[in-house]
């Protein structure tokens, strides 16, 4: 009976010490090197979000209700003109929000 | 200190981080190698191949796991589901004696003798012994890697053990003293 527990405990023992720690040996770089490549976004992707956020942000405010402000604030823009009347601030603030906005939720991604 | 396993997949997930995931890799390829090795009874080249598939099925997988279970454990499960299929592919168990390699260096005879008791086992049974003993998986972590019931998991283990108990019952008198 104890010959038979000590060869259980011997057997035991032996399951255990076959667990070796085994060296990398270049394995990890195997693994790396079979990884999909790494997913790279088109050079053209920002400029196309960046142009249509800022496209977006101008269309739907112009033809949102109350839209009407915006596109009197962009008809003083284009019509300034230094000589004749003075710098339309709020225009050119709210102007810059609406562009500052776009760009910098496209920017943001 | 090194970062966690939970902050090392955080970065390979959020910035799809390689050096993370190598740093993973790297810490735990010798716990998926080791036991894939006793799977395929020492074969160390297909045991390597198949660690490497599991690696890449992980990364794959990675926002699969839940954080619920050690990495390790997830990894395991992995590694023996990779075994099982790799078996099922080559229509046989894949424990044919060409796959044991008696030259290992650290075998004494009665290491070589069980690394061949074992490919006598049952593959279940070779994994339940494998990571019971081998991995310091509590057998409730054996359960989840082998997707059975813990009363499976002790019976293989069990039988596992009489099996091989028996193939080494010539060396009894000799690793009794």
């Amino acid at each position: 009976m104890k010959n038979a527990n000590q060869h259980e405990d011997r057997l035991d023992e032996l399951l255990r010490e076959s667990d070796v720690y085994i060296e990398d040996k270049g394995f990890t770089q195997l693994v790396m090197g079979r990884l999909p490549p790494p997913h790279r976004a088109s050079r053209w992707r920002r400029p196309i979000l960046l142009g249509s956020a800022v496209l977006a942000c101008l269309v739907g405010l112009v033809l949102m209700p109350g839209g009407a402000y915006l596109t009197e604030v962009l008809y003083q823009v284009a019509s300034y003109r230094p000589a004749q009347s003075p710098v339309p601030v709020v225009p050119l603030a709210v102007l810059l929000l609406v562009v500052g906005g776009g760009v910098a939720a496209a920017v943001h991604d | 200190m090194s970062p966690s396993d939970a902050e090392l997949i955080a970065r390979a997930l959020d910035h799809d981080d390689r050096h993370a995931f190598s740093t993973l890799v790297r810490r735990h390829q010798s716990a998926v190698r080791g036991l894939l090795r006793r799977l395929t009874c020492g074969n160390e080249a297909q045991a390597d191949d198949l660690a490497q598939e599991t690696f890449l099925r992980a990364y794959r997988g990675l926002r699969g796991y839940r954080g619920g279970a050690r990495l390790s454990t997830w990894l395991h499960r992995i590694a023996y589901n990779v075994f099982c299929k790799s078996t099922q592919r080559r229509k046989h168990t894949g424990l044919d004696e060409a796959g044991v390699d008696p030259a290992r260096s650290d075998c004494s005879m009665l290491r070589h003798d069980l690394a061949h008791a074992l490919v006598d086992l049952a593959p279940a049974e070779r994994a339940a012994i494998a990571l019971a003993f081998g991995r310091e998986h509590t057998h409730h972590e054996v359960a989840a890697i082998l997707d059975c019931p813990l009363g499976t998991v002790k019976t293989h283990i069990a039988r596992g053990k009489e099996k091989l108990r028996k193939r080494l019952r010539a060396w009894e008198p000799k690793v009794a003293t």
